[in-house]
């Protein structure tokens, strides 16, 4: 019998990762890991899930101050900014914060999995076992000298003289009091090592991140489109030994650009989403044989398109990505200012249905597309969840 | 005290906690310890002692105490925090003790012989302040079985009607599980007999008797102003009958319990929380007091008394290690928590009563040398401090002992924050402190919310009235909480309280809005109104 503390427990992890009484979700603060760690580290702070059970209370004006004891005259900084440290203890008595521990990235890669129940990267089925590895660890007839297997090579000498009775022969040795067995290999009798071809599936992955551009990407929606396409690579990061990455950003026309450009902000003319796919698929042909790797597009928008270029956009997804040549095209649109006609109900309408493409996006409940905190990091954890935790990912 | 137990299920039958067996060592010293306890004054209800392993303890802790409790996911959520915060090295429970006859210690596998000492010490001097203290007077003593039972009801439930849809009920009522008012634990109403019996009379307005042959005149005999005026008295009749409240009341899940139109199981699980609720709300009422004592005791035992030698190769050796243990518990110079405050609070009383200094002529006095060398030896703290434990809640020992001398010695300060975000030291102002501490501990921190109306505007509102003491409340909980209560209640519930500005404002939930919560101003509601 399970224990009752399991069962509770698993309630509340169903509840936490939103298989389970949606609504109470609002009330969940473990949303806020979706923040990228500090540069450099591979550890980060996150706080334990903590579900809130609603009651009245008071608001939250009494933050920040509080009674503590102490030396120091009025005015005697006790605590600097935001530093954890030695200031009054009202830490960890206030409702809702829940607790902070610092934790490795893999470790919460492993409780994410178990929380979201993402599921594993599969390389294509299709994929061309590349690399090759030499072992020896096969016997053969004949070979070199210096490969010879000695034991085996007399084990071999053994059985032919036990079977034709050359085994009871006594012969004296010279430096021996008494006269001894002796085994004597013959030409035939050798045995060698030989080497076997294994041939190792390369699992490698190349992932595309391309993003929009135009002035319209402003700086809130590059920062939304940065934290999630880091915890993407984090995650693909975990499945493949060689991972390549490749930036793309377009305004009109699209070029290849290096992680610190893709991260930070900076924005160019008008809007040809086709010219990121385009550069894509050129790089396909050119640097990233579909037969040897595995391919993730990712690609960020606010939804905008020049007139008439999403058929063109949509037809070369459907034409140079197709889940023959791409495992998976993600398209995320963060805080779409149009109504219905954007890019990503234009895709949806047209090649929703396509076996490796998945749409998501970033809406603000607010006015002039503003996100709190908290929203933000529920978006984050939705879209990535609903990036990885799509079936198509694996077709 | 001498029963122990050890290794034996707590509930034979339904619990499944097993626990281990107390090490030799530390049962040759239980009596030791006892005696200890009995020396320094402590009476206490018989013991059990259990030692858990850390998934135990974490599991027992997270139940409140308790082996066995009904299946909830909060049970889950604290267990999972415990769990996690035991891995990574954030805190490990030492001890448990509950509340029941007879007591239950539980310590943690991994402590050693003398955290053991130290901790069935403290938890002795629970077991005292819960036999003794006058809020405790009340509780049921037999919980355990209480809870487990509650347990097995509510799994019943959930078997008859759908883990799911149980869960989303006790959701509900945890909402408004705190506004009780623990006074009502001396009420001893036993709960309400299901009524299952519709005893409603109807009444109808009387008519004229029409001829027959005639039944053109019934517009004239039976006019419809007539009609209605009569529907009308005896619609004002019924009201009148309804239930009407005599004075507010704070008991607002009672009130629920009692008279919300609610299915037979649901009552039946809000009367076993209500029971819950009153059980948990004197230790919400005096956390400071019971920590305050608890450490008073240890402290005495095992510092004064001299236990902390008990069972280690030399007399010293202990002590060291007893005060690093105490270093973790109440912290070091800066802390403030309630082990703390209460342990502050009391070792004052102490000090002041063993020296004499209360009274007229002490206050009066206006010398500060004299006053500080103030000692008639009277040596009646101990005495005082028992009674303390004995006859207060946290509030009354702030108000009584917070005294300005009190919070000078011990270096108190408000802090706040500048602009700079950066956090400084306000003021040394006692009586703004004072304000500050009692705010925290006032109701247990939460606001006061009464019952004012049952039947407001004639038409079944609950009607909610916060004591606004400059405080707003916190809308996004508040509005899931009056859904709640909306629900439960199935009529609309309004709820007057203030804004920042002192402006009064009403929040209005009805179920014909599709369960929203709606805010609106005095001047707009008397619109709406009319």
């Amino acid at each position: 019998m399970p224990r009752r503390i399991e069962e509770d427990r698993k309630d509340f992890i169903d509840i936490v990762s939103g298989r389970f009484r949606e609504s109470l979700r609002k009330f969940a603060n473990n949303g806020k890991i979706f923040k990228r760690p500090p540069k450099g580290g591979n550890r980060i702070a996150i706080p334990i899930p903590h579900l809130d059970i609603p009651r009245i209370v008071y608001g939250d004006n009494g933050k920040g101050s509080g009674v503590g004891r102490g030396q120091g005259k009025p005015g005697d900084v006790i605590k600097k900014g935001d530093q954890p440290g030695q200031g009054a203890g009202q830490a960890g008595d206030q409702e809702g914060e829940g607790m902070e521990i610092s934790v490795d990235l893999e470790d919460i890669w492993d409780a994410l999995q178990e929380q979201l129940k993402l599921p594993d990267l599969k390389p294509k089925p299709s994929q061309i076992f590349e690399e090759i590895k030499i072992k020896y660890n096969d016997i053969a007839l004949t070979g070199p000298e210096s490969l010879r297997h000695n034991a085996r090579t007399l084990k071999q000498a053994l059985k032919r003289q036990c079977a034709t009775g050359q085994m009871d022969e006594l012969v004296e040795i010279p430096g021996c009091a008494t006269p001894m067995r002796l085994i004597t290999p013959i030409n035939s009798d050798k045995r060698y090592r030989q080497y076997k071809e294994i041939k190792l599936p390369a699992s490698n992955a190349v992932i595309f991140f391309a993003r929009d551009g135009s002035a319209s990407m402003d700086e809130e929606r590059c920062d939304i489109a940065s934290d999630i396409a880091w915890w993407l690579d984090a995650w693909i990061r975990r499945f493949y030994k060689k991972v390549e990455r490749c930036y793309i950003w377009h305004d009109v026309a699209a070029q290849e650009v290096d992680e610190k450009k893709f991260y930070n902000y900076r924005y160019g003319g008008g809007t040809t989403c086709s010219s990121a796919m385009k550069l894509i698929s050129k790089q396909l042909e050119n640097r990233y044989d579909p037969n040897k790797w595995n391919i993730y597009v990712f690609y960020f928008t606010d939804g905008e398109n020049s007139y008439g270029d999403n058929p063109v956009f949509c037809d070369l997804i459907k034409e140079k990505l197709n889940h023959q040549i791409v495992n998976f095209v993600g398209i995320t649109q963060i805080l779409a200012r149009g109504g219905f006609d954007t890019l990503k109900s234009y895709v949806d309408q047209n090649i929703g249905n396509l076996e490796n493409i998945c749409t998501t996006e970033v809406v603000s409940s607010g006015l002039w597309y503003e996100l709190s905190d908290d929203d933000r990091a529920e978006q984050i954890r939705k879209v990535i969840m609903k990036l990885l935790g799509s079936h198509k990912i694996n077709k | 005290m001498s029963r122990f137990f050890h290794g034996m299920p707590l509930l034979v039958g339904d619990s499944t906690i097993p626990g281990l067996s107390l090490p030799d060592e530390l049962v040759k010293l239980l009596p030791a310890i006892f005696q200890a306890v009995k020396d320094l004054g402590g009476d206490c209800y018989d013991t059990i002692i259990h030692k858990l392993s850390y998934d135990q303890i974490s599991e027992i802790a997270a139940y409140g105490g308790f082996p066995v409790r009904f299946p909830h996911w909060q049970f889950g959520m604290e267990y999972e925090e415990l769990q996690r915060g035991y891995e990574h090295g954030m805190h490990r429970i030492y001890e448990m003790v509950v509340n029941t006859n007879p007591s239950h210690i539980y310590c943690l596998e991994s402590n050693t012989l003398l955290d053991d000492v130290t901790v069935i010490a403290h938890a002795m001097g629970h077991n005292h302040f819960f036999k003794n203290n006058v809020y405790f007077s009340q509780t049921n003593r037999h919980m355990m079985e209480k809870f487990a039972n509650n347990g097995s009801r509510i799994r019943k439930y959930m078997a008859r009607w759908g883990r799911e849809k149980v869960t989303e009920f006790i959701d509900h009522v945890l909402r408004i599980e705190t506004l009780i008012d623990p006074v009502e634990a001396w009420d001893k109403k036993s709960i309400k007999d299901l009524v299952l019996k519709d005893t409603r009379e109807y009444h109808y307005p009387s008519r004229l008797n029409v001829k027959e042959g005639h039944e053109h005149m019934d517009d004239f005999l039976n006019p419809q102003e007539w009609i209605k005026k009569q529907e009308k008295d005896i619609a004002r009749k019924e009201v009148a009958k309804q239930l009407v409240l005599t004075s507010p009341t704070k008991n607002i899940l009672g009130f629920i319990r009692d008279y919300a139109p609610l299915k037979p199981w649901q009552s039946d699980i809000v009367a076993m929380l209500y029971e819950e609720a009153i059980y948990f709300a004197p230790q919400r009422q005096t956390k400071t007091c019971n920590e305050g004592c608890a450490s008073f005791f240890d402290y005495n035992i095992i510092s004064c008394m001299g236990l902390a030698a008990l069972g280690q190769k030399t007399k010293s050796t202990g002590i060291v290690e007893y005060a690093l243990h105490k270093m973790g518990v109440l912290g070091g110079k800066y802390s403030m928590n309630p082990y703390k405050l209460g342990y502050c609070l009391l070792s004052d009383i102490e000090e002041r009563w063993n020296k004499g200094q209360f009274g007229t002529e002490y206050e009066e006095c206006d010398d500060y040398q004299t006053k500080k060398d103030w000692d008639k030896n009277l040596g009646l703290g101990r005495e005082k401090v028992f009674e303390v434990c004995k006859n207060y809640n946290d509030i009354m020992l702030l108000m009584e002992f917070f005294t300005p001398d009190f919070c000078e010695k011990y270096e108190f300060f408000e802090y706040g924050k500048n602009e700079d975000g950066d956090t400084i030291i306000v003021s040394r102002d006692h009586q703004k402190i004072k304000k500050q501490l009692i705010d925290k501990y006032l109701n247990g921190g939460l606001p006061v919310i009464h019952l004012v109306d049952c039947n407001h505007r004639g038409s079944d509102i609950l009607l909610l009235e916060h004591e606004y003491d400059g405080r707003p409340l916190y809308e996004k909980f508040l509005v899931p909480t009056m859904q709640s209560l909306q629900f439960l209640w199935s009529k609309p519930v309004y709820l007057v309280s203030k804004d920042e500005n002192n402006e009064e404002i009403i929040y209005t939930c009805n179920a014909s809005s599709g369960d929203s919560v709606h805010r609106y101003t005095a001047k707009e509601y008397a619109e709406l109104k009319s």
